[in-house]
């Protein structure tokens, strides 16, 4: 009868710690609806793995490991579904908009720095990617560095994105003034050949790739997504990447990260710095955005409204959305979507186009 | 005596002090990080103005016959 309790006695500390975290990212994803399609998968994860002996550890989450979280396989194919589901449009009627995606990156380069004081550089650098505010990034990028603390990456990159409407507003609205908050963008109806939009992704793979080839598999994929979507011959593929593949690899990565989801390796005090420094990397991605567009009216005459700027973050559609809701609140006339949004999809370019210069610098 | 052998709490302690120790503290390598944040910064807004401007030019070459 000892079979009723021999495993039991294994049970340590460690592995009860990591069941109640399990418990709680299952919570978050459904009671409060936190990226549930990642929250949910990893919290499951992580029950299975954290069980003493568990042959779940050993056998398929270790072989869904290897197979696609090892080597950034499940990242990038993640990349050509979400791609497919991004409409440049807005971005494209106004390009200039992208400059506000490159300058909310700031909080990667911030983070390093803080990251590096603590970390080596390879581990550093992962965690400082967590600005990229971009789950794929994050996972293909600390993996790609052989960082030793994926698992806390990745839970912090998906939990802070899933927080970016609690995180933003106070940044916005301590750095910007009633009256800044109030300027009005008028948005100018444009359209946008077909020829542009199929050119796009093309050109943009072309550019990043030539002056940081390490960027080429991340950039290369989203844009391919965003291609077959654009081509208009290929209207099943992009249902198919859009929705099937999507989710399918959703469900794969979820789980598989859960291998990083050990008491051994995320019960760790670095682990708790890993979360403080991820929360700092969106503060700054925040703020850099929010201030690039404020010195940006320093010289221009018909003002930006610097609130535009923190939609420069990877977090798609969510910032775009905040940002147009905190506008309508300061004035219920100003429609900041489709400027928001534009500069919103311009960070999801930016954020992949960081991750390659973070691979170049230390890969 | 069951849940004293189940958890050994003083084991855990001793690993977080062993966890702490390896936790670097160098203020210097952030100062020698500055560099690579400002040749990443740099870096990313470069690309995006080339991008920028490739978007304005196949704008103006592939905008639609009015």
């Amino acid at each position: 009868m000892d079979i009723l309790y021999k495993n039991l006695t294994h049970f340590g500390l460690g592995e009860i710690i990591m069941l109640c975290i399990g418990g709680l990212l299952i919570y978050l994803a459904i009671k409060k609806e936190m990226e549930p399609t990642l929250l949910l998968p990893m919290g499951f994860g992580t029950l299975l793995v954290n069980i003493p002996f568990s042959d779940a550890l050993t056998g398929p989450i270790r072989e869904l490991y290897e197979a696609g979280i090892a080597n950034e396989l499940f990242p990038l194919l993640l990349f050509i579904g979400i791609g497919a589901m991004i409409d440049f449009g807005p971005l494209l009627t106004n390009p200039k908009l992208m400059l506000f995606g490159a300058a909310a990156q700031f909080g990667i380069f911030f983070t390093l720095c803080m990251a590096s004081i603590f970390f080596k550089d390879n581990d550093a650098a992962s965690i400082a990617i967590i600005g990229a505010a971009d789950g794929p990034t994050s996972i293909a990028v600390a993996n790609a560095l052989k960082s030793d603390f994926v698992g806390p990456i990745t839970v912090a990159a998906y939990s802070y994105m899933a927080l970016v409407p609690v995180i933003q507003p106070p940044v916005i609205k301590l750095l910007t003034t009633k009256k800044e908050r109030l300027i009005r963008m008028p948005y100018e109806q444009k359209s946008v050949s077909k020829t542009t939009r199929i050119m796009f992704p093309i050109i943009i793979t072309v550019v990043a790739s030539a002056i940081i080839p390490q960027a080429t598999a991340l950039i290369g994929f989203l844009m391919f997504g965003n291609l077959i979507r654009e081509c208009g011959v290929l209207d099943s593929l992009s249902e198919t990447a859009q929705k099937v593949l999507a989710n399918l690899i959703t469900i794969f990565l979820g789980i598989s990260v859960a291998f990083n989801m050990t008491d051994e390796q995320f019960l760790k005090p670095q682990t708790l710095l890993i979360m403080c420094l991820g929360l700092i990397a969106f503060i700054v991605d925040t703020a850099g955005g929010v201030l690039f567009a404020k010195l940006l009216n320093l010289f221009l005459k018909q003002k930006i409204n610097p609130m535009i700027g923190a939609a420069g973050i990877s977090a798609f559609p969510m910032s775009g959305r905040i940002v147009h809701k905190m506008g309508l609140q300061e004035d219920p006339q100003n429609f900041l979507l489709m400027h928001s949004i534009g500069v919103n999809v311009s960070g999801q370019i930016a954020s992949v186009i960081a991750g390659g210069i973070i691979l170049n610098i230390f890969g | 005596m069951f849940l004293a052998k189940w958890i050994d709490f003083g084991a855990y302690v001793e690993m977080f002090k062993e966890e702490m120790e390896v936790l670097s503290f160098d203020l210097n390598r952030a100062v020698d990080m500055l560099g690579h944040m400002g040749r990443g910064m740099l870096v990313i807004f470069v690309i995006i103005g080339v991008i920028i401007l490739s978007t304005i030019a196949i704008n103006k070459v592939f905008s639609e016959k009015k």
